[in-house]
């Protein structure tokens, strides 16, 4: 019994992760670059989405399109500002901006938002699944029937859609997309608002489980795992990397952290990420890249 | 020759201003107070402390100072942080005269306590106000006898416990005991009280079913609330966490999921209006020991002058930071009655000022409902059980105010 509630638990939080993986996918396709500012970008999203919901009191079903649209506005200002200047650099000058960006993103977010955490509780319907001693609570189940709906428009986007094909294309290749005529530079502006879209949805319903606060951008390091045990440059590796995170970590959580292993939970999915790359250095669904060196 | 007279002359003139320079500084009768506060930093900026501590001073400059004396807070970014607040201390201890820093009163980690404990104990002996209540700097295997210098703010975490273990005795109503589950985090802090609770436990024949470490920045604690729940507690206390961290909403939304009608207890950091914001609705109909006098007892003389200060100096206090800025102001008392004590003494200086503290006794400006305690235990043995109200978004009493030094005899 214990097994089935830990895995179930452990697949409803790494659909959550898998789809805040997927918002660093896109980006790392379409740029070769990692954002380290995922954890911020998620308290971004969380944020803007809460001033429409609880601020101004807007229906869910419409807080919920505007938030992610300000949230993919964030984005593209962000690609603007920072990205845009770089490209034609090396990927690498593309990663630490990032790196900066984080930091300048969590002062910013501590100076505005103060330090103390917002009540964040959606009051979506009562979804708790109950059977015998099996309990999955409502915001668990919405956390992962909500990614799973972003996760598939986001899909449904990038394959069944005009944009989406050019996105796959420029992710391709760069150069190739020009030449047939392909604005590149506007499709990462459109990349970096997508990823942000997914990385705000991620922290909505991450912040349901809990609360939303600056330190919320913490979640954003389990996406380091995710991606990299999925492959960087894999969309079903995000969703692969999310489920086995998320289950690994409830898996620890039942059986090994009881025998005296406290806190392992947190370092476990390191150690599968390590494992992974010994066996598998692009990650699962990763593409191995040949470079001449 | 010429030279030499000059010299001498020189040397004559240094020598007759030097008593008047010396007399001049004691004239000017400033007592300076280090107060390293949290105002950035990764665990959280916190300004209400220091427009507290800031308007507690402006408070005592249009009174005129205390007894003659100007007294300069020294507040200083600490960013919540050990080292920095080392830096912060050695600096101030550095940099101004010795005459006249007197006091430290702020934040004071227990980790910065422990790195300068020879220091301050041993080298310098200086009154160090802090705002931890470490077991291991303030109870039993610290207090006055090891750390003469060190005084808190109320009392340790083992007495906190200790209060709402005998709430728990006294609310028990079944005839077998009491089943209590412990949740703490991971950290020293909340790790700290453990021993002395588990003996107190075995005294009042409590029994402890099950116990948990959450990570602080765990973003799902199911497992952990489902060994809890096969331990069918009648009580959980939770001790270790702050409103910011991760772990503390998601602890209290699936412990309520799962465990609906079991109370949760928790010590002075988890009785705050923040983690009503944190757990929402979960938040509703928690129980907790706190320290500190909470913003909406108008009643309260203390509550009054700290919210008449407020409006004349126009704060915008958002909730969240009104227990901060309560916090800033009782920082900042404490700091104004130690002047007050010493400058009574006649003994202005390091020493007079801790002995002063030891022999003094306070109703901190009517804070107790009239109660007065005494610093000879170097912590402000004051403390109270509040019931979270989701709907009011406050804390409301439910005992009157406790002097753990004597209800813990």
């Amino acid at each position: 019994m214990d097994f089935l509630q830990s895995l179930g638990s452990g697949i409803l939080s790494g659909l959550a992760y898998g789809l805040l993986g997927l918002g660093l996918v896109l980006i790392f396709r379409a740029s070769e670059a990692f954002n380290f500012a995922v954890g911020e970008f998620l308290v971004i999203g969380g944020f803007l989405f809460y001033i429409l919901y609880f601020g101004w009191h807007l229906p869910f079903l419409i807080a919920l399109p505007i938030g992610l649209g300000a949230a993919a506005v964030f984005g593209a200002i962000v690609e603007r500002l920072t990205i845009k200047p770089l490209m034609g650099r090396p990927a690498l000058s593309m990663t630490i901006v990032t790196l900066g960006l984080s930091n300048i993103l969590a002062g910013g977010l501590q100076a505005t938002a103060g330090s103390n955490p917002y009540s964040f509780s959606l009051g979506l319907p009562d979804l708790t699944v109950e059977v015998g001693l099996l309990i999955y609570p409502s915001p668990q189940v919405w956390a992962g029937l909500l990614s799973i709906i972003f996760f598939c428009l986001i899909l449904l986007f990038l394959y069944r859609t005009r944009w989406g094909l050019v996105i796959q294309a420029t992710s391709e290749s760069q150069p190739k997309a020009l030449c047939f005529g392909i604005n590149a530079q506007f499709v990462l502006l459109l990349v970096w608002a997508i990823a942000t879209v997914c990385i705000g949805a991620a922290g909505i319903v991450i912040a349901n489980l809990g609360a939303l606060s600056y330190q919320t951008s913490l979640v954003g390091l389990r996406a380091i795992p995710v991606v990299l045990i999925g492959g960087l440059d894999s969309i079903p590796g995000a969703l692969v990397g999310g489920l086995i995170v998320g289950v690994v970590e409830a898996l620890t959580g039942a059986y090994v952290e009881p025998l005296g292993l406290i806190g392992f939970k947190e370092v476990v999915p390191y150690l599968v990420l390590l494992v992974t790359l010994f066996i598998r250095p692009y990650g699962l669904f990763g593409t191995v890249r040949i470079e001449r060196v | 020759m010429k030279k030499n007279c000059c010299i001498a002359f020189m040397l004559v003139v240094t020598l007759l201003l030097f008593p008047a320079t010396s007399l001049w500084a004691q004239s000017s009768k400033v007592i300076k107070i280090g107060a390293p506060i949290p105002l950035g930093g990764a665990g959280g900026a916190y300004v209400g402390i220091a427009w507290g501590y800031n308007d507690c001073q402006s408070y005592f400059a249009a009174k005129g100072g205390i007894r003659g004396y100007k007294v300069v807070y020294l507040v200083e970014d600490n960013r919540w942080d050990v080292t920095t607040e080392i830096a912060v201390i050695n600096r101030q201890l550095t940099m101004e005269p010795k005459e006249e820093l007197l006091l430290f009163c702020g934040n004071l980690i227990t980790g910065t306590l422990k790195a300068m404990s020879e220091k301050i104990n041993q080298e310098v002996r200086i009154p160090s106000i802090a705002l931890s209540y470490s077991v291991e700097m303030f109870g039993s295997k610290g207090g006055p006898s090891k750390y003469p210098y060190y005084f808190s703010i109320g009392p340790d975490y083992s007495q906190q416990i200790a209060l709402l273990l005998r709430y728990i005795k006294k609310d028990h109503k079944k005839d077998t005991p009491a089943r209590l589950a412990v949740v703490y985090s991971p950290t020293e802090y909340g790790r700290d009280p453990l021993s002395d609770m588990k003996e107190d436990v075995a005294r009042l024949g409590i029994k402890i079913v099950a116990e948990e470490e959450m990570a602080i920045t765990a973003s799902d604690v199911t497992s952990q609330i489902i060994n809890i729940r096969k331990a069918q507690p009648d009580y959980i206390i939770w001790h270790g966490f702050l409103p910011g961290m991760l772990v503390a909403p998601v602890f209290l939304k699936t412990a309520r999921q799962y465990l609906p009608k079991v109370p949760i207890l928790g010590t002075h950091y988890q009785t705050t209006t923040p983690m009503i914001m944190a757990g929402d609705q979960a938040a509703d109909g928690l129980i907790g020991v706190s320290t500190l006098v909470q913003w909406h007892e108008t009643n309260n003389p203390f509550v009054r002058l700290v919210q008449e200060q407020a409006v004349k100096s126009n704060r915008q206090l958002p909730l969240g930071e009104k227990a901060n800025y309560i916090l800033g102001w009782n920082l900042g008392l404490l700091g104004a009655h130690a002047v007050d004590v010493t400058t009574a003494s006649g003994d202005v200086s390091r020493e007079g000022m801790k002995k002063a503290l030891e022999k003094s006794t306070w109703d901190f400006e009517g804070m107790y409902e009239g109660r007065k305690f005494s610093y000879a235990s170097h912590k402000v043995p004051m403390a109270r059980i509040y019931k979270a109200s989701f709907a009011q978004k406050q804390w409301n009493a439910i005992t009157p105010w406790l002097n753990a030094d004597e209800e813990l005899k």
